[in-house]
């Protein structure tokens, strides 16, 4: 069975949707798999934003601690993309994400992504349009999440 | 010249035809056999039927009275396979859900009905089908997930979304525990917040539509929750393909008389009392989440 590389894998996500596949091998330069087991956590908030992922199997946790309380404001899974404080300085992660179901991402050096945005601006506005879909679905359920919307 | 509105004359004639007397507004005292704690705020009460069976199309509800305190619409949720257990699941709002949240085992209840116009079993059938649920509007839309369930071969593929506030909040567990076990249907659950016991999808119930793999010109929809979930819903729908006249609504209205003859239920040219409560998106689109309607 042929094993798909990471750029076969990037060009069927619905993050990468269409995109050029020359700008998805200029990517996939940036990429390698990575995996975590349950419990371990993919980021600590506080900690440099140097990478982000996209989930592609098993689940995790993005925890908020208050108090002595830690609450679960969301649950990323197959296909979501975990991360993204890498775009703006201070590049520092928010939240804590906790691995709940052992998860296989495609792991993204946020460092070589930014280089690459910066010395090829077109296909920068890709992947900064890309990473703006996301925030901006983010935004929209955090909203609806807010408007508590069951009671 | 005055413009006639189609759905309020059709309202009007399904009115004159509907029969109206002493019976119809008389409740039936029913005793409670059991009474379940399903969240702190919301309750079950199994009553049982004098003269069963009871019949009723999974989507419809009953006028619940409780003695001296008033009379107010609550869904059918449930019947017993030999119709004399009927199910109701409350939740504790105002002056008489309350008074309903009060009586124990052996108390009785007053019952109208079953009234309105339910969910669109048959004419799903053959197709995909949808059914999305947010907090207290899984009881509704249980009898209708039972159905599909029971008559699965009649059906293609089966989602079941559920979304709670948190995972205390969720209804019927034990039944979604099974409801998840099944190898033929897609049920995915997911909560607003959670600790970190909670294993499951955290995130909004519209975040669960994208995966349903359905084919969007062979599937019904059925959405039942506040208006403000069922707003979203039918915007993420629309986004999958589904047409307006293939998703269909629950609708919650005061109500006094529940036969259409009082008016209190009143949306644009409908009563949702007999011509609901159950809708296609598309007959309620040009009204729904208008202020003051
Ligand atoms: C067709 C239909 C089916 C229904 N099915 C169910 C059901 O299965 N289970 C169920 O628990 N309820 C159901 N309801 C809603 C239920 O009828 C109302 O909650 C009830 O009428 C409230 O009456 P009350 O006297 O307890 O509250 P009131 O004293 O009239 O109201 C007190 C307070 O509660 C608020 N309130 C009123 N209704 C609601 C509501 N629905 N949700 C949140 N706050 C409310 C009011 O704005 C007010 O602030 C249904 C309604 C309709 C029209
Ligand atoms: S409640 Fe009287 S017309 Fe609907």
């Amino acid at each position: 069975m042929k094993t798909l590389s990471i750029k076969d894998l990037l060009g069927r996500t619905d993050f990468a949707r269409g995109m050029s596949a020359d700008d998805i091998e200029f990517l996939s330069g940036c990429a390698s798999f990575a995996r975590f087991s349950r419990g371990e956590f993919m980021m600590l908030a506080g900690d440099p934003c140097d990478h982000f992922y996209l989930i592609r199997e098993g689940k995790a946790a993005v925890e908020v601690e208050s108090g002595n309380q830690v609450s679960v404001i969301y649950a990323p899974s197959p296909g979501d993309i975990v991360g993204w404080s890498w775009t703006m300085p201070p590049s520092v992660c928010r939240y804590d994400v906790r691995v709940m179901d052992s998860v296989s991402a495609i792991d993204f050096d946020a460092r070589c992504v930014l280089r690459k945005c910066e010395e090829d601006n077109r296909f920068g506005y890709h992947v900064y349009k890309r990473i703006l879909e996301v925030v901006i679905e983010r935004l929209m359920a955090t909203r609806v999440q807010m408007l508590d919307m069951y009671s | 010249m005055t413009e006639v509105n189609p759905s309020a004359v059709r309202s009007a004639v399904r009115s004159a035809t509907l029969p109206i007397g002493l019976p119809a507004m008389l409740p039936t005292p029913m005793r409670i056999k059991r009474r379940m704690r399903d969240t702190p705020d919301t309750f079950t009460i199994v009553l049982d039927v004098p003269q069963p069976p009871f019949v009723l199309e999974a989507g419809q509800f009953n006028m619940l009275y409780a003695f001296g305190v008033g009379e107010v619409p609550i869904s059918i949720s449930g019947v017993s396979k030999n119709g004399g257990e009927l199910v109701h699941t409350i939740r504790d709002v105002g002056t008489v859900t309350h008074a309903l949240s009060l009586l124990r085992k052996d108390g009785v209840v007053g019952v109208r009905g079953p009234y309105g116009r339910g969910w669109p079993l048959e004419a799903a059938r053959g197709k995909d089908v949808i059914l999305a649920a947010g907090g207290i509007g899984l009881a509704p839309l249980r009898p209708a997930i039972r159905h599909v369930l029971d008559h699965r071969e009649e059906y293609g593929r089966v989602v079941i979304l559920y979304g709670a506030r948190t995972p205390q909040d969720m209804l019927y567990l034990p039944e979604i525990q099974k409801w998840r076990g099944r190898l033929d249907t897609k049920m995915s659950v997911t909560v607003d917040r959670a600790s970190r016991k909670w294993l499951g999808n955290v995130g909004v119930i519209t975040q669960l539509v994208a995966a349903s793999r359905v084919d969007p010109d062979e599937t019904i929809a059925m959405v039942c929750g506040p208006e403000i979930m069922m707003h979203y819903m039918q915007i993420h729908l629309a986004k999958l393909g589904l047409p307006n006249d293939q998703i269909y609504v629950s609708m919650e209205r005061n109500m006094k008389c529940a036969i259409g003859r009082c008016g209190h239920c009143q949306y644009g040219g409908d009563f949702i009392c007999k011509d609901g409560p159950v809708f296609t998106f598309d007959e309620i689109a040009d009204r729904f989440r208008v202020r003051a309607l």
